[in-house]
């Protein structure tokens, strides 16, 4: 009887911990958006729709967040941890924009595996975030 | 009493994880969930006969289910002027890869454009020489291996050929695309139809159109 209890309440704490795992992404005071690393995508909830609302009025401080530094308990795919709140502003963009990697960056992202990104990128972004700023401003000033 | 409810309220939680789970756990461990839905994305002006014939091709070499998605305007995002006024298949791969119907496992965009990739020297990021010429080198199609997605043009298959021939070279070239999404690399074998074009319509020609014994083993 106790067994069989037990085995109930590792059962029920197992599908509790299964639940989603959602992440709260602060980049400004009005730019926040939840990232759910169970279904891999952002929340559409209040604060997306207001994004999605001014997008073109945030654009450019969306742009400018890709250098922050700031740490996140954000999973991207199987491959991608550490993530930080600059990969994460990126994401949001590419969220709303149809970014062609290729000329915007001049490198070329070809190969996907079961990931909504192609194998590269989010090193890339995390790694040159300098650089993905000055190319992104400068798509879209172009 | 007490037992049987107790037994009950843990039948009852094992069910509710199995029925949630099912397709996660399939997932994580692996199970065949069953043959892939391929949806063909056509483009901008393609001919409805060279939708139906792609269609074909996939139907009869796979064995898989097709269907024919909307016609889309050929996506703005992907227009290029580098060389010549054209489409950049990776940036067609992404746009199909963002934005076919979730009900679709394999998106198969087909155009009349010609559509370019920038070609390195093996696993590198240098552009293979001459620079001026691969930064921007138009291709028949492009695949991504075990990915979601593939791109076919027949804007290169036309020249100076009967329909005959187009049309074998566009099924060609579909299956061969699809292949990579099936997880299929370029095959050494010199007939095989994964066999590297390499940048030569001639080897889409001499090949005998059909998987060598070792992809047919290696299709996903």
């Amino acid at each position: 009887m106790i067994r069989i209890l037990i085995i109930g309440i590792v059962l029920l704490f197992g599908l509790i911990s299964c639940s989603d795992d959602t992440v709260l992404i602060e980049l400004t005071d009005h730019i926040q958006f939840t990232w759910n690393n169970t279904q891999q995508k952002i929340e559409e909830d209040a604060d997306f729709k207001n994004i999605q609302k001014h997008f073109l009025i945030y654009r450019k401080t969306i742009i400018n967040q890709i250098a922050n530094t700031e740490k996140t308990e954000v999973r991207i795919c199987k491959s991608h941890t550490n993530i930080t709140n600059g990969v994460m502003a990126f994401v949001l963009l590419d969220y709303f924009e149809d970014i062609p990697y290729y000329l915007v960056f001049q490198l070329q992202f070809d190969a996907y595996g079961d990931c909504r990104y192609p194998h590269g990128l989010i090193p890339y972004i995390a790694r040159e975030k300098e650089e993905v700023v000055e190319k992104l401003h400068f798509y879209f000033q172009n | 009493m007490k037992k049987v409810l107790v037994s009950i309220f843990v039948l009852a939680i094992i069910g509710g994880a199995i029925l949630i789970f099912i397709p996660k756990t399939q997932e994580l461990i692996g199970i065949d969930t069953g043959p892939p839905l391929i949806g063909i994305q056509p483009y901008g002006s393609i001919a409805d006969q060279e939708v139906d014939s792609v269609k074909n091709s996939i139907e009869a070499m796979y064995g898989f289910e097709v269907v024919v998605l909307d016609k889309k305007e050929m996506p703005e995002m992907a227009y290029t002027e580098i060389r010549y006024p054209r489409y950049r298949a990776d940036s067609l791969l992404k746009w199909l890869t963002y934005h076919h119907p979730d009900t679709i496992d394999i998106a198969v965009g087909l155009t009349n454009q010609d559509i370019s990739i920038t070609k390195y020297k093996g696993n590198t990021r240098e552009i293979k020489d001459p620079e001026w010429m691969y930064k921007d080198f138009g291709i028949f199609g492009l695949g991504t291996v075990g990915g979601t997605s593939c791109v076919v043009s027949s804007n290169r298959l036309h020249k100076n050929v009967s329909d005959k021939t187009f049309y074998r070279r566009l099924m060609r070239i579909t299956c061969h695309e699809v292949g990579h999404v099936l997880g299929l690399r370029h095959c050494p074998e010199a007939n095989c139809l994964m066999n590297d074009a390499n940048e030569s319509i001639k080897t889409i020609d001499n090949s005998t159109g059909d998987l060598c014994a070792d992809c047919w083993a290696d299709v996903r």
